[in-house]
């Protein structure tokens, strides 16, 4: 079973430009693949079309070889389940009502919460390290503990295939290694990931796959360490970066910072106001 | 495991049982007062006996105005619940957002124009209703492609308010006796209350409420955000616009029987939160017992404060629910 995204094009209401071109990519079960780039390069958008929420103009997006658009709703939740980058309930509930939300695809308009939905309900939150605030109000919460409530309600679904959009948002330290721990956990077990990120660190140490956006189009698709390119990212941040060893050998990505890439070289353009 | 995870199902039962011995306890305090005093014995006998001497007025009067106060107060409630988990802002409601004044002005137009009362008047108004939301919503999206709630409320009560005048102004040029008529339409009350009347409200607002309850677990998601809800499985747009009707047609069930009657969409829901939650599997049928009781003590207390003359239901009702919609209006803006 794979997520496929074939060429497609994706325009805005009203927008001239589209924010996706041409751009195709793939989501297999068992791979954590995680999608970078600028801000407003078109990773949200392919999120969202991946979800339905947008329909793209040119191209195909199928799950399991059917249309996204073909499958509904209720069906497609189970087999993908996702959480979008922002969000503002206007009810507070408790946690474990809000993670058990992730259940009511599955449940349908009557069935009642059984022992299954129970023990998923339990699982979520004990991955997400949140069993202690079960009782607590989501409006009580801070906003890393609402995020890994999110992370909770999506994983609550046991889906096939998980889309999280910028999930370390919001997180210290601490619960976004154990976040990325648990998405290696997940994959190991079968799941397909996709993360939307600016950690692109993580991305390097965690990911399977890495796809990186750039203006709406696909600037690169593979294995970590050949996406995040020194000269490549660079040029696709419009920011300099360098591509240093850590003493067990492993890549990792610093940013320069003015006086190290020379005073005397111009700001990138996009960044001269600033 | 070894995660034990609270099941919060009993309370709900709990409280659920609660309301409904409150409502079944309201009804009964209801069927007591009036314009005749009637003791409680004297009103079981009535109930029991058609021969007794009571029996006309509680069986012809009093039981079918109660029925049709209970079921009115019900509907709007639960109307109210659903239009706030729609619009993702307690502050909705079917008056606020215009829908009873579309409704009204309906009404009045298929009374002033000479339609036969009954089903004609429901049909009007149920085309004002949908005509005035769908008024509200457009007015609401001029602002920009997705519908900020405060200008919804906003448009709601722009459109309820010129709904109102044009029925005023209908009103104003009508001969007194279609003005008596048409009237009833706009301060809302149960005195034109008859077992007809309950039989037309129950066969619009049943299937109503049933759609709803239907929607219960959409409504969860929809209160989430559109993305968040198709990203767990609600299609989003089609819960909206399902909910939107079934609403219209409560409102307008309501309105057609009972005239335009404010705040109780708004105080019941947000009051029953607290208790309940605000998922709806729970808050809808608590909203509906808990604003039936709440309409037929609001008509107990209209027809009984200046008797043997008549408040109507409506005024009762605003003078509870506009203090607690103050209040909220605060709370949000804090």
């Amino acid at each position: 079973m794979s997520i496929r995204i074939d060429g497609i094009t994706v325009r805005y209401p009203r927008a001239a430009e589209p924010a996706v071109r041409d751009a195709s990519l793939g989501l297999d079960a068992g791979e954590l693949l995680v999608v970078a780039g600028p801000n407003g390069s078109g990773k949200s958008t392919v999120f969202r079309t991946i979800l339905g929420t947008l329909v793209p103009e040119r191209g195909r997006v199928t799950v399991d070889g059917r249309m996204v658009g073909d499958w509904p709703r209720a069906d497609l939740s189970r087999v993908v389940s996702a959480m979008p980058q922002r969000e503002e309930p206007a009810f507070p509930l408790a946690v474990h009502e809000a993670v058990l939300l992730g259940r009511w695809a599955r449940l349908g308009p009557f069935a009642p919460v059984g022992p299954e939905d129970r023990a998923a309900l339990a699982r979520a939150l004990e991955r997400c390290n949140l069993t202690g605030l079960a009782q607590r109000g989501t409006d009580t919460l801070s906003g890393g503990e609402w995020q890994r409530v999110r992370v909770a309600r999506a994983l609550a679904a046991e889906p096939r295939f998980l889309l999280l959009d910028e999930p370390g948002t919001a997180l210290d330290l601490a619960h976004e290694m154990a976040l990325f721990e648990l998405l290696r956990e997940l994959v190991a077990g079968g799941i397909g990931v996709l993360a939307i990120t600016h950690h692109l660190n993580l991305a390097l140490r965690y990911a399977d796959r890495v796809v990186l956006f750039d203006h709406g189009t696909v600037a690169a698709d593979g294995a970590p360490r050949a996406v995040l390119d020194e000269a490549l990212l660079s040029r696709v941040f419009g920011w300099p970066v360098s591509l240093q060893a850590l003493p067990d050998g492993s890549p990792h990505l610093v940013p320069l910072r003015r006086d190290e890439f020379g005073a005397t070289t111009p700001l990138p353009p996009h960044l001269e106001s600033t | 495991m070894g995660v034990s995870v609270p099941a919060t199902v009993a309370p709900r039962r709990l409280v659920h049982a609660l309301l409904f011995a409150g409502a079944v306890a309201a009804c009964l305090l209801a069927l007591a007062f009036g314009a005749v005093d009637l003791t409680p014995a004297q009103v079981l006998a009535a109930l029991l006996d058609p021969e007794s001497p009571d029996a006309a007025i509680i069986r012809e009067l009093r039981v079918p105005r109660i029925a049709l106060g209970f079921g009115v107060g019900g509907a709007l409630a639960v109307a109210g619940a659903a239009l706030q988990a729609v619009v993702g802002n307690p502050l909705a409601e079917p008056w606020l957002l215009g829908i009873s004044g579309g409704a009204g002005l309906g009404a009045v137009l298929a009374v002033v124009i000479g339609l036969p009362p009954g089903w004609s008047v429901a049909a009007c108004a149920t085309l004002g209703a949908l005509a005035a939301i769908a008024l509200v919503y457009r007015v609401s999206l001029v602002a920009g492609r997705r519908v900020d709630p405060r200008v919804l409320i906003l448009a709601g009560v722009v459109v309820g308010a010129f709904a109102s005048a044009v029925s005023a102004a209908i009103l104003a040029v009508t001969d007194p006796f279609t003005f008596r008529a048409a009237a009833l339409w706009l301060f809302g009350g149960f005195a034109g209350a008859s077992w007809s009347a309950v039989g037309r409200f129950a066969l619009a607002a049943v299937p109503a409420l049933l759609v709803l309850g239907w929607l219960a677990r959409g409504l969860d998601l929809l209160a989430l955000g559109d993305d968040t809800a198709l990203a767990l499985g609600a299609d989003a747009s089609r819960v909206r616009r399902l909910a939107i009707v079934a609403t219209a047609v409560l409102t307008a069930a309501s309105v057609s029987v009972a005239g335009v009657i404010g705040f109780v969409g708004l105080v019941v829901p947000h009051a029953l939160r607290w208790t309940v939650g605000p998922l709806h599997r729970g808050l809808l049928p608590a909203a509906f017992l808990a604003g039936g009781a709440f309409t037929v003590l609001a008509d107990a207390g209209a027809r009984t404060v200046l008797a043997p003359a008549e408040l109507p239901v409506g005024v009762i009702t605003a003078l509870v629910g506009v203090p607690i919609f103050a209040m909220l209006l605060r709370r949000s803006a804090s």
